[in-house]
C-alpha cells in the first residue's frame, strides 16, 4: 500500500483510485457502525473519496493514510448525522435488507445492529481498521480509557449475542 | 465461541452494497476526468497575483533576514521527534547526522514574505531519510487551530519527479514518552476529557515546521543533493480541509548535509516459517535498512454473500513486519518505527525490502539483533501493545 500512496502523492489518479477501493471494505463498515442506511453510507464514503483526493498533499505521513482517511470518514458522518437532526439508537436501524439482495452480509449487519451504538464504532475502528486506542480516543475525542472500556464492553456484548459467556478468551 | 472467532466476525469481507460501490465510482470517474488544477480550487480561491521570495541558502538576496546566531539546540520539533536525550543530541551532531542549517557567514539565512520570515534551520540526513526543521516568525494561528500550508513542492537535484517522497506538517509542542504524551513548555498535555492540547507557538512566538524526506529508491542517496523547497501559503486546517490566511511563497535552495555512516551487515536468516529470508542490514542512528527475499504469495479468503453463494478474494501475503531492535543491554526498543516503506522495490518482486526511518535514535554498535512481529502481542494497562521475545523473530547482527 506505500506504493500506491506514493503514487497517489504524485497525483497519479490510477494509483488513488486502487488505493481507495482497497479501503471500501474499511470505510463501508465504519459508516454503517455510524450511520442508518446504505444510502447514507453511500454518502459519507463518495464524499470522504472526493475529500482524499483534493487533500492528499496535505498528509503528513504515508503511515497516517488511514487514521487520515478515517478522520476524514466520521466527519462526514458527522455532518450527514446533523443534517438529518437525529441520532440512531440501536432499536431504530434499518431492518435486514432483502435476503435476494446480493450485495450485504447479513449476518455481519445482524451483529452490528445487536450492538450498542457507542460500542459498535469503536470495535470497528480497532478490529477492522486496526487502530490503536490512543488513535481512537484522538478521533472521538474520549479518553483511552473510555476506549479500552467500550472495546471490553462491546466485545462482552457481542459474546452475548452470540449466547456464549466470556471465559478468558478461550 | 472464541473471542478469536468474534473478532473474525467482525472483520470478515462483506459485499459493498451496489449504491455503496456506484457512488464511489461515480467520484473515481470523476477524478480521473477533471485535472488537479480544477478540483483544488475547491481549497480556496486565490486572491490576485502570488508574492514570491526566495533566496539561494549560500547566497544573502533581497527581503531576507537574517538570525543574529546560529541555533544551537536544534529544532524543539526535531528533538521531540526523535525523543533525543541531550546525550544523544550530541552524538548525532558529533557524527554529523545532525548539522545547522547556515550560509557562507555561518549564519541562518530566513526568507521574508508578507512580513513573515521561514528560516531553515536544522537538519538531519543518513542516505535514505532527511529531516528540516524550519522556523516561522510572524504567523500565529488562532488559538485552538492548527496551522497548515497551502503546498509543499521539493525538487531533489533538479527533479521535481525525483524518487522521493515528503511530507510535512508543523510541531504540536506534544512529545510522546511511549507511556502517553507530555507538553514541551511543561503544561498539562491532556484536557480533562482526555482529549490532547498542542501548542504549536514556542516561548519565542514562533512555529516549527518539520519537513520529512523519504529516500529509499533514491539511487545516488540523499545526501550532498540539491534541494529546492517551495513553501506556498499559510494558513490553518479544519477536519483536514485548508483554511488560507496569507498567501505567498518562500522558496529555499539547500544541500543535504549529513552522514552516510552505517553499520553494514550481512545476514543468513530465515524468519521461522514464514518464507521471509533476510540477506543484508544497514543500520544508522535513524534508520534501518533491510534488503531479502519473500515469494510472491497470494492468498484466497472466502466470503459468503447473502444469497449463501461463496465469493472468493484474492490477496497478497505480507512478510512478518519489522518490529524494532534488540540492544546490547538486552532492552527490546519497539515502536520505533517513523515512516519508510516495505515490500517489494521493482516490479520483478524477487527482492523484499523493508526500509524505516526510526526514532528514537540509537547508537548502531550497540544493536544486538533485528525484530520482526512473529504474532500480534497482548494489549498491556495502557492499551498499547507490549511486545515479548516470543512474539518477536529475532534475527543476530552478525
Amino acid at each position: 500500500m506505500d506504493k500506491l500512496i506514493k503514487r497517489a502523492l504524485r497525483r497519479d489518479a490510477d494509483a488513488f483510485t486502487e488505493l481507495m477501493q482497497a479501503q471500501m471494505q474499511s470505510m463501508y463498515k465504519t459508516a454503517r457502525a455510524m450511520l442508518r442506511d446504505d444510502e447514507d453510507a453511500a454518502d459519507a464514503i463518495s464524499e470522504t473519496i472526493l475529500m482524499c483526493w483534493e487533500k492528499m498533499e496535505q498528509l503528513k505521513r504515508p503511515e497516517f493514510f488511514k487514521t487520515w482517511m478515517i478522520r476524514i470518514l466520521i466527519n462526514e458522518c458527522h455532518d450527514i448525522l446533523r443534517q438529518r437532526k437525529r441520532m440512531y439508537p440501536v432499536e431504530e436501524i434499518e431492518e435486514m435488507p432483502e435476503a435476494d439482495d446480493a450485495y450485504t452480509n447479513v449476518e455481519w449487519l445482524e451483529t452490528m445492529r445487536g450492538l450498542d451504538e457507542k460500542y459498535r464504532l469503536v470495535l470497528i475502528l480497532y478490529y477492522v481498521n486496526g487502530l490503536s486506542t490512543t488513535q481512537i480516543g484522538s478521533l472521538l475525542h474520549i479518553p483511552v480509557s473510555t476506549v479500552r472500556t467500550r472495546l471490553a464492553r462491546g466485545r462482552d456484548q457481542m459474546a452475548q449475542l452470540y449466547g456464549v459467556k466470556r471465559n478468558g478468551g478461550k | 465461541m472464541r473471542e478469536k472467532d468474534i473478532i473474525e466476525n467482525l472483520q470478515r469481507e462483506i459485499i459493498i452494497p451496489d449504491i455503496v460501490q456506484a457512488k464511489a465510482d461515480q467520484v473515481f470517474r470523476k477524478i480521473q476526468k477533471e485535472n488537479r488544477k480544477e478540483l483544488t480550487m475547491r481549497a480556496g480561491k486565490r486572491k490576485g497575483k502570488l508574492v514570491w521570495a526566495a533566496v539561494a541558502a549560500a547566497v544573502l538576496a533581497l527581503g531576507t533576514t537574517v538570525c543574529a546566531a546560529v541555533y544551537k539546540y536544534g529544532g524543539r520539533g526535531l528533538v521531540a521527534e526523535f525523543r533525543m536525550t541531550p546525550e544523544e543530541k550530541q552524538i548525532l551532531e558529533e557524527k554529523e547526522y545532525m548539522t545547522p542549517i547556515v550560509d557562507e557567514a555561518g549564519m541562518h539565512a530566513g526568507v521574508t514574505c508578507q512580513d513573515i520570515t521561514i528560516t531553515p534551520m536544522q537538519m538531519i540526513v543518513d542516505q535514505r531519510f532527511a529531516w528540516l526543521s524550519f522556523q516561522v516568525k510572524g504567523f500565529v494561528p488562532e488559538e485552538g487551530k492548527e496551522p497548515g500550508v497551502y503546498m509543499r513542492r521539493i525538487t531533489v537535484d533538479g527533479d521535481e519527479y525525483a524518487a522521493i517522497q515528503s511530507y510535512g506538517g508543523f510541531y504540536d509542542g506534544l512529545r510522546y514518552t511511549g507511556d502517553g504524551f507530555v507538553r514541551d513548555d511543561g503544561e498539562q498535555a491532556y484536557d480533562a476529557e482526555g482529549r490532547l492540547i498542542p501548542e504549536y507557538v514556542d516561548e519565542e512566538g514562533c512555529l516549527e515546521y518539520i519537513i520529512e524526506i523519504v529516500g529509499t529508491d533514491y539511487e545516488k542517496g540523499l545526501i550532498g543533493s540539491s534541494l529546492h523547497v517551495e513553501l506556498e501559503g499559510l494558513g490553518t486546517m479544519d477536519k483536514a480541509e485548508y483554511i488560507p490566511d496569507v498567501e505567498g511563497v518562500w522558496a529555499f535552495d539547500l544541500e543535504l548535509k549529513g552522514s552516510d555512516a552505517v553499520r553494514k551487515t550481512t545476514l543468513s536468516a530465515m524468519l521461522g516459517d514464514s518464507g521471509a529470508t533476510l540477506e543484508y542490514a544497514e543500520i544508522s542512528p535513524i534508520s534501518v535498512y533491510v534488503i531479502g527475499e519473500f515469494p510472491l504469495q497470494k492468498e484466497e479468503t472466502e466470503a459468503e454473500n447473502g444469497k449463501g453463494e461463496t465469493m472468493l478474494h484474492e490477496t497478497f501475503v505480507h512478510a512478518p513486519d519489522f518490529a524494532g531492535l534488540k540492544m546490547k543491554d538486552g532492552s527490546l526498543l519497539t515502536c520505533i518505527i517513523n515512516g519508510g516503506t516495505v515490500g517489494y522495490p521493482d516490479s520483478e518482486q524477487e527482492v523484499y525490502r523493508w526500509a524505516y526511518s526510526i526514532t528514537p535514535a540509537v547508537d548502531p554498535e550497540e544493536v544486538e539483533a533485528l525484530l520482526f512481529q512473529k504474532s500480534t502481542p497482548e494489549l498491556n494497562d495502557r492499551g498499547t501493545f507490549e511486545y515479548k521475545e516470543e512474539d518477536l523473530y529475532v534475527v543476530p547482527l552478525e
